[in-house]
C-alpha cells in the first residue's frame, strides 16, 4: 500500500512507484469475475436483490468500475485532485442521463 | 531583460522544407499549421456567408434556389463551427502560447499534438468532399436534426463523419492541454501564477475532453440510422427525434463555451497589457472560467424549449440558463474595472477587446431574452437567434481572435504590423459587423424566420442594410489580412516585448527559439500582471 506522504504527484517531483504483489491483483481479478457471474445470474435466472434486475446489474457494474479505477488504474494511489476530477466527470455523466430522463418522465 | 546580443535560431529558421512543417512536433509550428488551415477555412465560410447575404438582398430567388441556399448555410455553419471557431483559439493560440506562458518547452504529448492536426486536416477534407461527390453538401443546417438528416438524400453521412473526425482532434488537444497544465508548469508557476489565458484553456480543455465524445456517438447514431435504419430517432420505428436534440445539445451547448471561453482568456491578456495595470479580480476571472465550463453542461435544454420537451424540464433549463450569465458578467465587470484608472494605450488589440466587450454584452443579454421561456416562444427559429449567435460567436470569439492575432503578431512572426492600417481595418469591421447583425435582431422580433432563402416584402429594408453591412465587414477583414501579410514582409523588426506585457512569452525573443526560451524564464513573484514589477517594457 502506498504511503500517504509519497502518493502526491506534484509537478517536478519524481514519479512514485507502487509495488503491489501479483497476488493482490489476482485477488481483485477473481473478485471481478465473481461480480460478473452475479450479473449473469441476475439476468438469466431472474434472481434480483432489489426486485429490479436492471438496477441490480447497474449497481454491480458500478462496483466493478470503482474497483477497476481504484486498483487497476491506480486511482487509489494518485493525488486526491485526480480523484476529484474523476468524481466531477461521473457527476456530469449522471446529470446528462438524469436530466434527459426527467424530460421523458414528465412529458 | 536586455536584448540578447546574439539571437538564437528561431523556430522558423531551425529547419526548412514542407516536411519539416507537416511532420513537426514543435507546438509552435503545429499552432501555425492550424492557423493557416483555420484562416483558409474561415475565408471559404466567409465567402459562403457573403453569398447568403447576397441572396437575401431582395425577396424571392435572387442568386440561388431554396435547396442551394439550404446547402450553403449548412456548409457555412459546419465550417465556421467545426473548422474555424472550435479550433481557432485553443488549437492555434493555445498550442503556440500555452507552453511558453507556463514556462515549458512543449506540450505534454507532442506527437499526439501532431496527430490532432492531421485529424483536423482529414476532417476538413471530408467536409470539402461533400461539395463534389453524390448529391451535394448536406442541407440540414449544422445541427443535423433528425428525422430530416436521416431522410435527406444529400451528403449527410460524409458531413457527419467529418464532424466526428474533427471531434477526435478536439478531444486530443483538450487532453494534451490538461496534462500540460497539470504536469509541465515551470518551477514557481503555481496555479494562481498562471496567466488567465491558461486558466481559460484549462476550463475549455475539460469541455473538449468530456463533452466531445457525446457528439461523436450521436453522429454515429445518425449514420447507423441512415445506413441500417435502426430506428433510434424515427418515431415510425419507435425512436424519438427529441432524443437526438438532447444528445446533440449535451455536446453542442458546452461547445459554445469551447468557442467563447478561450476568447475570454485572450481578452484577459490584452486588457491589462494595454491598461498597464494589474488585472482586477484575478481569482474571480480564473474561477469564473471553471464555473462557466461547469454550469455550461447543464443548460443544453434551452435549445429545445419549443420542440416538445416537458414543461417542468423547460423551467429547470431556463433557471439554469440564467445562472450561467453570472460568471460571464463577473468577467465583464472585472475587465471594465481593470481599465479604470489604467494608463490606457489605445492600440489595435485593445480596440478589438473593447469591441468584444460591447458585442459580447449584446450577445449575452439577447441570450437571456431567448433563455426566458415566454419570450423564446416568440423568438425561437427567428433571425433574433441568428443575430444573438453571431454577436457572441463572431462579435465575441471572432473579434477576440483577430485582436489576439494583432497582439501576438510581433511575437509569432517577429515583425510589427502597420498600426494605422490595422485601425482602419478594425473600424470597417466594427461598423460592418454591427450593420450586418443588429438588423437581424430587429427582423427576428418582427417575426422573420431563419433558414429561408425568401422573405416578406416588409422585411426588405433591414435585409438590405444587413447585406450592405456584410460588404463593409468583408472589406475590413480583407484589409486586415492584407495588412498583416504586408507587415510580415516589410514591417519593423519586433523586440521581445513591444507592448510592455508581463507574462512569460514577452521574456523570450520574437519569434521564439525552438525550445521557447534562451534563458530560464523568471516567474514573477506576485501577480502575473504586475506592471509595477515589469522592467522588460
Amino acid at each position: 500500500m502506498a504511503n500517504k506522504n509519497t502518493s502526491r504527484h506534484l509537478p517536478g517531483d519524481p514519479e512514485v512507484h507502487h509495488i503491489i504483489p501479483y497476488k493482490f491483483h489476482i485477488g481483485i481479478w477473481v473478485g471481478l469475475i465473481i461480480l460478473t457471474v452475479m450479473t449473469v445470474l441476475v439476468s438469466v435466472m431472474g434472481i434480483s436483490l432489489v426486485a429490479f434486475s436492471v438496477i441490480t446489474a447497474l449497481i454491480i457494474a458500478s462496483a466493478k468500475a470503482v474497483v477497476v479505477a481504484n486498483y487497476f488504474m491506480h486511482l487509489k494511489y494518485e493525488n486526491k485532485l485526480i480523484t476529484w476530477l474523476m468524481g466531477v466527470t461521473m457527476l456530469l455523466f449522471v446529470v446528462f442521463i438524469a436530466f434527459t430522463a426527467f424530460d421523458y418522465i414528465t412529458r | 531583460m536586455s536584448e540578447a546580443l546574439s539571437q538564437p535560431v528561431n523556430f522558423f529558421q531551425a529547419k526548412k522544407g514542407l516536411f519539416s512543417w507537416i511532420f513537426s512536433t514543435d507546438h509552435k509550428r503545429i499552432g501555425l499549421l492550424y492557423f493557416y488551415a483555420i484562416i483558409s477555412f474561415f475565408l471559404v465560410a466567409m465567402a459562403l456567408g457573403f453569398l447568403m447575404r447576397l441572396e437575401l438582398i431582395a425577396p424571392g430567388e435572387t442568386i440561388m434556389d431554396a435547396k442551394t441556399y439550404n446547402q450553403v448555410f449548412t456548409l457555412h455553419g459546419v465550417i465556421m463551427i467545426f473548422l474555424f471557431l472550435i479550433p481557432s483559439v485553443p488549437a492555434f493560440f493555445g498550442n503556440f502560447f500555452l507552453p511558453i506562458m507556463i514556462g515549458t518547452d512543449d506540450v505534454a504529448f507532442p506527437k499526439v499534438n501532431l496527430m490532432s492536426w492531421w485529424l483536423y486536416v482529414l476532417g476538413g477534407i471530408f467536409a470539402l468532399l461533400t461539395l463534389v461527390v453524390g448529391d451535394g453538401p448536406a442541407d440540414t443546417g449544422w445541427t443535423f436534426y433528425a428525422p430530416y438528416s436521416v431522410k435527406t438524400g444529400t451528403n449527410v453521412t460524409l458531413a457527419v463523419l467529418a464532424a466526428f473526425i474533427l471531434g477526435f482532434s478536439s478531444i486530443l488537444t483538450g487532453l494534451n492541454f490538461i496534462v500540460t497544465i497539470h504536469r509541465l508548469r515551470a518551477p514557481g508557476m503555481g496555479w494562481f501564477k498562471m496567466p488567465l489565458f491558461s486558466w481559460a484553456l484549462y476550463a475549455t480543455a475539460w469541455i473538449q475532453l468530456l463533452a466531445t465524445p457525446i457528439i461523436g456517438i450521436t453522429l454515429l447514431m445518425i449514420v447507423a440510422e441512415r445506413v441500417f435504419g435502426v430506428g433510434l430517432f424515427d418515431p415510425a420505428l419507435g425512436g424519438d427525434p427529441i432524443l437526438y436534440q438532447h444528445l446533440f445539445w449535451i455536446y453542442s451547448h458546452p461547445a459554445v463555451y469551447i468557442m467563447v471561453l478561450p476568447a475570454m482568456g485572450l481578452i484577459s491578456e490584452m486588457i491589462p497589457t494595454f491598461a498597464k495595470r494589474t488585472i482586477f479580480g484575478y481569482k474571480a476571472i480564473a474561477y469564473s472560467s471553471l464555473a462557466i465550463a461547469f454550469i455550461g453542461y447543464f443548460v443544453w435544454g434551452h435549445h429545445m424549449f419549443t420542440s416538445g420537451m416537458s414543461g417542468p424540464a423547460r423551467v429547470i433549463f431556463s433557471i439554469l440558463t440564467f445562472l450561467v450569465a453570472v460568471p460571464s458578467a463577473i468577467k465583464v465587470f472585472n475587465w471594465v474595472a481593470t481599465l479604470y484608472k489604467g494608463s490606457i494605450d489605445v492600440k489595435t488589440p485593445l480596440l478589438y477587446s473593447m469591441a468584444f466587450i460591447f458585442q459580447f454584452l449584446i450577445g449575452g443579454l439577447t441570450g437571456l431574452v431567448i433563455g426566458a421561456l415566454a419570450t423564446d416562444i416568440h423568438l425561437h427559429d427567428t433571425y433574433f437567434v441568428v443575430g444573438h449567435f453571431h454577436y457572441v460567436m463572431f462579435g465575441g470569439a471572432g473579434f477576440a481572435f483577430f485582436g489576439a492575432l494583432h497582439y501576438w503578431f510581433p511575437k509569432i512572426w517577429g515583425k510589427m504590423y502597420n498600426e494605422r492600417v490595422s485601425k482602419i481595418a478594425f473600424t470597417l469591421m466594427f461598423i460592418g459587423f454591427n450593420f450586418l447583425y443588429f438588423p437581424m435582431l430587429i427582423l427576428g422580433i418582427m417575426g422573420m424566420p431563419r433558414r429561408y432563402y425568401d422573405y416578406l416584402e416588409d422585411f426588405t429594408t433591414l435585409n438590405v442594410i444587413s447585406t450592405v453591412g456584410s460588404w463593409v465587414l468583408i472589406a475590413g477583414i480583407l484589409l486586415m489580412i492584407i495588412n498583416l501579410i504586408r507587415s510580415n514582409k516589410t514591417g519593423e523588426v519586433a523586440t521581445r516585448n513591444p507592448w510592455g506585457g508581463t507574462t512569460l512569452e514577452w521574456q523570450t525573443p520574437s519569434p521564439p527559439p525552438v525550445h521557447n526560451f534562451d534563458a530560464t524564464p523568471v516567474v514573477p513573484e506576485g501577480s502575473p500582471y504586475d506592471h509595477k514589477m515589469n522592467k522588460t517594457g
